[in-house]
């Protein structure tokens, strides 16, 4: 997961952490709680963040090329949100109640979304939530992850801005305006025409992050282990 | 307000917190208390008003056994309070009391967290640490009207697989 993402910061002039990391070098960094090693953790950072919601009407006058939303599911909870682990499997997250509504809504399966934003203050977080959105079955997150589907120029690029983990924490927005960059097809990569959509497609360090052709996003939101949101939108 | 020193920090409870004052009170008589409630009768931790399961207001305290296995942990190498740096590496456990599981769904138990303590309330090395290894409820008195339930490893046969992070 973090060797991903911050494949994907390395493509983000925006991005705290630029530098790429192997699983050496995450497996090698020191203990904060185990199983977390420091490389598992986000960085904390200061910043804003702002998305403007507003009609599907009203939008086609605006400037910017608008992404739609076909799915929300806001704030869905597991049984019992006051303590996590006195209810269910410690390893179920809201996301797995959350599922049924935003899919339901948009009318897709996992299966047709092109690229995923997960929370990941940690590691961990993304990995519970592509399984529980059902990604992957629950417990192969691991092998999803290092599969290489979760990277630029894999089936379904998670996070590709580098997200909590390499570009900055800022409670899951980011990823969702990350999103609509490549569903505008705009992406603030290291392209010189990327203002005017103009991409390379080469996802070598310091180059191109743009997804070719995204069509519809998600975004796997997270405010605990209980309690989570969901988005899908489309171009 | 009651305020307790632990590890050179002060822990203060509200004399308004009719919720933990209480149950810390009650651990001082080396008992572990929970609600319980009244309604259904199904025991609650922590120590909330309404019942979880019901939303009955009416509840009761009800002492369990302090019996239980180790659900999970994680060990701490990074304290943040600075009252443990010294203890780092050291667990904190997530211990299934034996009262209550399976109850009332399969998954659902009472689970609480503390820390897994050796005879003299030290941290227990990190090798000593399992899921599934059985422990009991020990207390640490620290005021007259105070105490820290805790958890001590036991020399029962454990609940399951035992399992542990690689070292």
């Amino acid at each position: 997961m973090r060797v991903a993402h911050s494949k994907h910061a390395s493509q983000n002039p925006k991005a705290l952490l630029k530098e790429r990391v192997t699983v050496q070098d995450v497996v090698g960094s020191r203990w904060i709680c185990k199983p977390l090693h420091l490389l598992d953790c986000c960085v904390e950072t200061d910043n804003a963040t702002c998305i403007i919601v507003t009609s599907a009407e009203r939008a086609r006058d605006l400037k910017q090329k608008p992404a739609y939303v076909m799915g929300v599911a806001g704030r869905v909870n597991k049984p019992r949100t006051d303590f996590h682990w006195a209810a269910g499997p410690i390893s179920r997250v809201a996301g797995y109640y959350a599922k049924d509504i935003v899919f339901g809504q948009a009318g897709i399966k996992p299966d047709d979304v092109d690229i995923t934003g997960s929370y990941d203050a940690f590691t961990f977080t993304t990995m519970l939530q592509l399984e529980e959105y059902g990604f992957c079955k629950k417990g192969e997150g691991g092998q999803y992850v290092s599969s290489g589907i979760i990277e630029l120029g894999g089936r379904r690029p998670n996070n590709t801005s580098g997200s909590h983990l390499c570009e900055g924490y800022t409670h899951g927005m980011s990823m969702v305006i990350e999103n609509v960059r490549q569903l505008r097809g705009l992406v603030d990569d290291y392209c010189p025409g990327w203002a005017e959509g103009k991409h390379s497609y080469d996802y070598a360090p310091g180059k191109c992050r743009q997804v070719k052709d995204a069509k519809i996003t998600m975004n796997l939101g997270w405010a605990m282990p209980p309690t989570g949101s969901a988005l899908i939108m489309h171009n | 307000m009651a305020s307790v020193e632990y590890r050179g920090m002060n822990l203060v409870i509200p004399e308004n917190d009719s919720e933990w004052r209480e149950h810390f009170k009650l651990a001082r008589g080396h008992k572990l208390m929970l609600r319980a409630c009244k309604a259904c009768g199904l025991m609650r931790y922590p120590p909330s008003h309404g019942c979880p399961w019901c939303a009955a207001l009416e509840w009761e305290w009800k002492e369990v056994s302090g019996k239980g296995h180790i659900y999970s942990y994680e060990v701490v190498h990074h304290a943040i309070q600075p009252g443990f740096k010294d203890w780092t590496p050291y667990a904190i456990v997530l211990v299934e009391l034996d009262e209550q599981r399976g109850t009332p769904t399969p998954d659902e138990a009472l689970r609480i967290i503390g820390n897994l303590v050796t005879a003299d309330f030290a941290p227990e090395p990190e090798s000593k640490v399992a899921i599934g290894k059985r422990v009991r409820v020990v207390f640490q008195d620290l005021a007259g009207d105070f105490a820290l339930p805790q958890f001590a490893l036991t020399d029962e046969p454990p609940v399951g697989r035992v399992w542990s992070l690689p070292a």
